[in-house]
């Protein structure tokens, strides 16, 4: 995206540029959102001592594991498109075993070792600092959105 | 004897005689919804995207890619030396939907729009009221263009319409923000291939799309051995005869007089003909090498012929669909009834090591592309050898509607349907696509036109700045030899040519 914004520039004006980036970071909000939903979910379908119980730092570890797999997974997107109809159909029943996997193997380690739960959460606590950045930002660029709309 | 007419039958003849004026206003019993008058002939202008006219048989080319075209233009006027103003979509289909040429229009990028203060000067708003104005593209870019008019058009049709499997996002958003949805949605959050904005959800999207992919090619491997055409750019794949399908059915439905803009993107690459066409030009046939050009790539000879070959068969697996579109307006009745003019943005180059039209060249066959325009009831063919631009269909088209020529219009009445071009007349190509759009165009290649005379300026190239090239169409079609420092009007047109590029490669407000 970056790469791109000195053509931006010359092709667009500085206000249709910020309807660009503030659609861009609504969508990065919702998504957010989404997968906040999905840990949430799985925090109340799942037992307790496998999600709920440490939840803060579980989810961290898991939202880490999980995004640095979804950006390796980014560069090499061309794959997808070489897969045949049998891959395609269980590639993702087998990432979603993996993500069960990653939940009860983070429970197990996160249990079983409670300074490093502590060290996880603690991290988690102070990264909350960005909240104050990003969700006015998101709320700023939904608001721009609808001005710009009505104006 | 002097025959006497009483006061009685004078005045009743006054009052029938001065009532004439207004009988003939009285509106006829069929008008459309637009008000205007059913007499008025529909416009159906069919765009093909990257279709060059060297490789249409109608051209004399080699290999027999279009019968169908070649049916059409039996009764059709044929423009055998039209070009676009551009050698790429943007500003060519720029300069088409407001007669100007791409540095007054400035969508001079790929993902460029025509400035504001020109906005009012197009086609659509020019011909607003008089019909109904139907507009679909499968060409992303030229639809960001028609966004720019979407109040005008009655109906407009996103890319994705007709396809088999896919779809874009920004058209789904609301009209005034499809053009930061195509930037942010499209090209960024769910860009094609590469690294996506979007980390997870964009992944569902490519596995949804891909899942619908694979259940279509299962049923469609025989008829796309080689996989199915895709709109350049997204992820939305289509069968062409579905998408002549649909045309049909819209053209059909619309009510009249009606004006439909088409821009289908086959047979821009990726050429994906289907297997009734593949490997019939298989033939061996290379065409004359010509050496490398130092703005083009190094591309082999033998992968340019192998491109060409799929081109070529692109090209025919389209004419034939093409034709089953116009049998099917034929048996409505449409074609005695509506202007049809097929043309094209820009061309193709299969040539000097350069493949496509992704280039700073300007050779003939990437701008000069085929027009062909059927008149309601025409019966025989003419040919046309002037020299025509696509800035000249706007005044064309208010001329089939009634509407006088706008003075704001760079372009002309072509030749044939009602005015005569002067033979001296220039016209003017322009490739910028590496400037701002405001800002001073610092990198261009910009050719002028003349007769058979082409001179052609390159400015701003590292290695080939501030060159230029001389050709003699007539006598060197092949454009082999430049004649800049031995023709005697080469000089003069340099003059012109500077003078003008002075002008207009100013930044504009």
């Amino acid at each position: 995206m970056f790469y791109f914004v000195p053509s931006w520039l010359g092709d667009y004006k500085l206000s249709d540029a910020l309807v660009i980036c503030a659609y861009v970071v609504v969508f990065a909000l919702l998504e957010s959102l989404v997968m906040l939903g999905i840990f949430l979910i799985s925090a109340t379908v799942l037992p307790a001592k496998f999600f709920r119980k440490e939840f803060s730092a579980q989810g961290s570890v898991l939202a880490v594991i999980l995004g640095a797999g979804a950006y390796l997974l980014q560069r090499k997107m061309k794959i997808i498109y070489t897969l045949n109809l049998q891959e395609i159909t269980a590639y993702p029943l087998v990432i979603l075993a993996l993500i069960f996997g990653l939940i009860f193997i983070s429970a197990f380690i996160l249990n079983r070792l409670p300074e490093f739960t502590r060290f996880i959460t603690s991290l988690a606590d102070r990264f909350t600092v960005f909240l104050y950045i990003y969700i006015p930002l998101s709320l700023v660029s939904l608001g721009y959105i609808f001005l710009y709309r009505f104006l | 004897m002097k025959s006497q007419i009483s006061r009685r039958e004078f005045l009743k003849a006054a009052a029938t005689f001065g009532m004439l004026p207004w009988i003939n206003r009285i509106p006829d019993s069929q008008t459309s919804a637009t008000g205007a008058s059913s007499e008025q002939p529909n416009i159906i202008l069919i765009l093909f995207d990257a279709l060059s006219a060297f490789n249409l048989s109608l051209y004399g080319y080699q290999r027999e890619t279009s019968p169908n075209i070649d049916r059409f233009a039996s009764k059709a006027t044929v423009y055998h030396n039209h070009h676009s103003a551009a050698n790429f979509t943007t500003p060519s289909t720029a300069s088409l939907f407001t007669s100007m040429y791409p540095w007054d229009h400035r969508a001079v990028t790929l993902t460029g729009n025509i400035l504001e203060p020109v906005l009012p000067y197009n086609l659509f708003r020019l011909l607003n009221g008089k019909f109904f104005q139907l507009a679909f593209t499968q060409n992303v870019y030229a639809d960001m263009l028609l966004y720019q008019f979407h109040r005008y058009l009655d109906q407009h049709y996103p890319p994705d319409s007709f396809s088999l499997v896919g779809n874009t996002i920004y058209n789904k958003l609301p009209d005034e923000d499809a053009i930061f949805g195509l930037k942010g949605f499209d090209q960024f959050l769910f860009r094609r291939e590469e690294a996506h904005g979007s980390l997870f959800l964009s992944i569902l999207n490519d596995l949804n799309t891909v899942l619908g992919l694979r259940l279509s090619e299962s049923e469609l491997m025989e008829l796309h051995p080689h996989g199915i055409p895709r709109l350049a750019n997204t992820d939305v794949y289509f069968l062409m005869s579905q998408v002549m399908d649909g045309l049909f059915e819209i053209i059909n439905n619309s009510p009249q007089p009606f004006f439909s803009y088409i821009h289908l993107l086959p047979p821009h690459s990726p050429y994906m003909p289907t297997s009734q066409f593949l490997d019939t030009f298989d033939d061996g046939w290379s065409p004359q090498q010509k050496k490398y050009h130092k703005l083009g790539t190094r591309v082999p000879q033998a992968k340019i012929n192998f491109f060409r070959q799929r081109y070529d068969e692109f090209i025919a697996n389209l004419d034939f669909e093409f034709g089953q579109l116009l049998g099917k307006l034929e048996g409505q009745g449409l074609l005695q009834n509506s202007y049809v003019i097929l043309t094209s943005d820009h061309g193709e180059m299969f040539e000097r090591g350069t493949h496509g039209h992704s280039t700073p060249l300007v050779f003939e066959p990437v701008i000069r592309i085929p027009l062909i325009i059927s008149a309601p009831g025409q019966a025989e063919r003419k040919d046309v050898y002037q020299l025509t631009s696509n800035v000249d269909i706007l005044p064309t088209l208010a001329q089939f509607s009634g509407l006088p020529e706008p003075e704001w219009s760079e372009g002309v009445i072509l030749p044939g349907m009602g005015s005569e071009t002067d033979i001296e007349r220039d016209i003017w190509v322009l490739e910028a696509k590496k400037n701002h759009t405001r800002g001073t165009l610092d990198k261009a290649t910009i050719a002028m036109i003349r007769g058979q005379n082409k001179l052609v300026y390159y400015h701003g190239y590292k290695h080939y700045h501030d060159k230029y090239e001389f050709y003699d169409l007539r006598n060197d079609p092949g454009e082999l030899e430049n004649l800049y420092h031995s023709h005697p009007e080469a000089k003069q047109m340099q003059f012109e040519l500077d003078a003008r590029y002075a002008r207009v490669s100013q930044p504009v407000k």
